[in-house]
């Protein structure tokens, strides 16, 4: 027993033979402690829904192992359920002609959760996702959000010690979706271990504590959300535009600038910087450089999560 | 202890699902579970209209049987199929209790909004046609239904299972059906099908409890006859839930139950 909720150890998946055989999933390996939030990032197909069919024991590792506190996803399997929860998402994956609280008692149930928690769980976890007011019509009228919001209801009712979280937020209004974002912090903070995969970075921006990249069903980087961002290369992006000469960046840049590029037009010129880091050090610094020039408008970028992934993961496609 | 309340729940709840299934298809329940019986013991009471009590409690049973196991064959065989279209068959195969509740629950659902129809429908017909049928030992024929419904649902997931690996479900559904009304001695006498067939229908459950409820109406109960249904409903349930695990594990191995 390392410690750790959830440990992959050389996990690979292939699907098909011979000719046909693609590799969905190759040699993953990493862990999450009790109490972190670790985010998958990818393109389609880079292998994250198969990595989370490992863990929640719909789909068997070709080769590796897994394991959720301890229990091995292939030959412990029950144990390994019963400590963990997930969150499919989406539309289907609810009765739909039963009510919404039927359903979460029913998956309640089926996740272990005893009669007598059912009764003072099941009005919590429908109001923290906002559903106290609809919970006795029939799931079959409920918008896409709100399925997406009874999904995560269920998910959160059994309190498991690991949460798969497969698109959380995807289909909510933005108010849902930080009312989600703080229901998973609080299961954070109790020390629940969470592996979430998102197309929306904000989720993984305000979330994660570290980020696995994938790509080609391999972990191409396994980083903290700030290094993360770092090794993306900038922090911010600064456009400034100006008349006459442009100032002289031909020779050494400065440290904080990662990268220049100068372009003269017919009346002016325009000069992109990208600094690694964005501070009032660096603010001084800049006008400094500029000051001897006629500068007419200075924009000024901060990468996003989204700038990050779209670089890296084109490295990791190179 | 607590652990069996929450089991009977998932049963219970399930089972209340497959009904409001029923409910919201009713067109296809009221074909299967009111025409049909009610077509069929018009056509076999109007063929013998002299005939008496016996001859009609024989046929109500016959009619009973085929029109349950149609039943059983087009609806509880399709509960996995259902659940793997809704997408629930996931969610219910990674939790934490045991999966093959649910399958239980619904199966049982199936039977018994089946049975109770057809039942109803064939004493309504009964009464509408003012055709008295005795029934000598009703306790044990009332054993003998709840029998039925038991083996019905242990068949219902015993197929359910079967029907999960194979696109052609709706075409083993047909093929299935005579042969066991056949083998079941439900439309042909058992005497009539040829001798190196016949132990064939000792492995059909529909045919003991064919001669146990029919002995129930007229004569002494046939108890060997209900041991033997009993006996094989075990052995179908059993095989169900062995079915299950190894469908699961295919499906495990192939990665062909879907995340949603």
């Amino acid at each position: 027993m390392s410690g750790q909720a959830i440990v992959v150890d050389g996990v690979s998946r292939t699907f098909g033979r011979g000719a046909t055989r693609v590799i969905a999933l190759a040699e993953a390996s990493f862990s999450v402690a009790p109490g972190e939030v670790v985010a998958l990032l990818g393109s389609n197909g880079a292998g994250k829904t198969t990595l989370i069919k490992v863990l929640s024991t719909l789909l068997l590792p070709t080769t590796g192992r897994a394991e959720l506190c301890g229990h091995d996803v292939v030959g412990d399997v029950h144990a390994a359920r019963a400590v963990t929860s997930v969150v499919f998402g989406g539309d289907r994956g609810l009765y739909a002609r039963l009510s919404g609280r039927d359903n979460i008692r029913f998956f309640g149930m089926l996740a272990g959760v005893s009669r007598r928690e059912l009764r003072g769980r099941v009005p919590t976890a429908l109001e923290q996702v906002n559903l106290t007011a609809a919970a006795d019509r029939p799931v079959e009228t409920y918008s896409k959000g709100m399925r997406q919001r009874l999904h995560l209801a269920i998910g959160l009712l059994s309190r498991p010690a690991i949460l798969l979280l497969d698109e959380p937020t995807i289909g909510l209004d933005p108010l849902e979706a930080e009312r989600l974002r703080g229901a998973v912090t609080e299961l954070r903070d109790h020390g629940v271990a969470i592996l979430l995969t998102s197309h929306y970075l904000l989720d993984v921006e305000r979330l994660a504590d570290r980020v696995l990249l994938l790509g080609d069903g391999r972990i191409r980087r396994d980083l903290t959300l700030a290094e993360f961002v770092r090794q993306a290369g900038h922090a911010a992006e600064v456009v400034v535009r100006g008349g006459g000469e442009p100032p002289a960046l031909d020779g050494a840049h400065p440290a904080w600038v990662v990268g220049c590029s100068v372009t003269k037009e017919n009346d002016g010129w325009t000069v992109t910087l990208r600094l690694r880091a964005w501070s009032a050090e660096v603010f001084r610094e800049l006008g400094a450089l500029f000051a001897n020039v006629g500068v007419h408008d200075v924009q000024v970028r901060e990468e996003r999560l989204e700038d990050a992934f779209r670089r890296l993961a084109g490295q990791s496609a190179r | 202890m607590m652990a069996l309340g929450a089991n009977a729940d998932i049963v219970l709840v399930s089972a209340r699902h497959q009904l409001l299934m029923f409910l919201s298809a009713w067109r296809f329940t009221v074909v299967l579970g009111v025409i049909q019986p009610a077509v069929f013991l018009l056509v076999t009471l109007g063929a013998a209209p002299t005939a008496g009590s016996a001859y009609a409690g024989r046929t109500s049973v016959a009619v009973l049987l085929t029109a349950f196991w149609s039943f059983t064959v087009w609806t509880g065989a399709g509960i996995l199929r259902r659940e793997r279209a809704e997408g629930t068959l996931a969610a219910t195969l990674v939790s934490a209790r045991d999966p093959r509740l649910v399958l239980v629950g619904k199966s049982l659902g199936a039977s018994s909004a089946s049975g109770v129809l057809i039942v109803v429908t064939i004493t309504a017909v009964l009464l509408g046609l003012r055709q008295p049928v005795t029934v000598e030992h009703p306790i044990w024929f009332a054993v003998g239904l709840l029998v039925v419904l038991l083996s019905g649902t242990a068949l219902g997931m015993l197929l359910s299972c079967l029907f999960l690996v194979t696109r052609f479900g709706a075409q083993i559904s047909s093929a299935l059906m005579y042969p066991v009304f056949l083998l079941g001695g439900l439309l042909i006498p058992l005497s009539t099908v040829p001798v190196p067939l016949r132990w064939l229908s000792w492995l059909v459950s529909l045919h003991w409890v064919n001669e146990f409820l029919v002995s129930s109406t007229s004569g002494d109960p046939d108890l060997a006859a209900l041991g033997l249904t009993g006996l094989l409903t075990a052995v179908y349930a059993v095989a169900g839930a062995v079915a299950f695990d190894r469908v699961s594990d295919l499906a495990r191995r192939r990665g062909t139950l879907e995340l949603v």
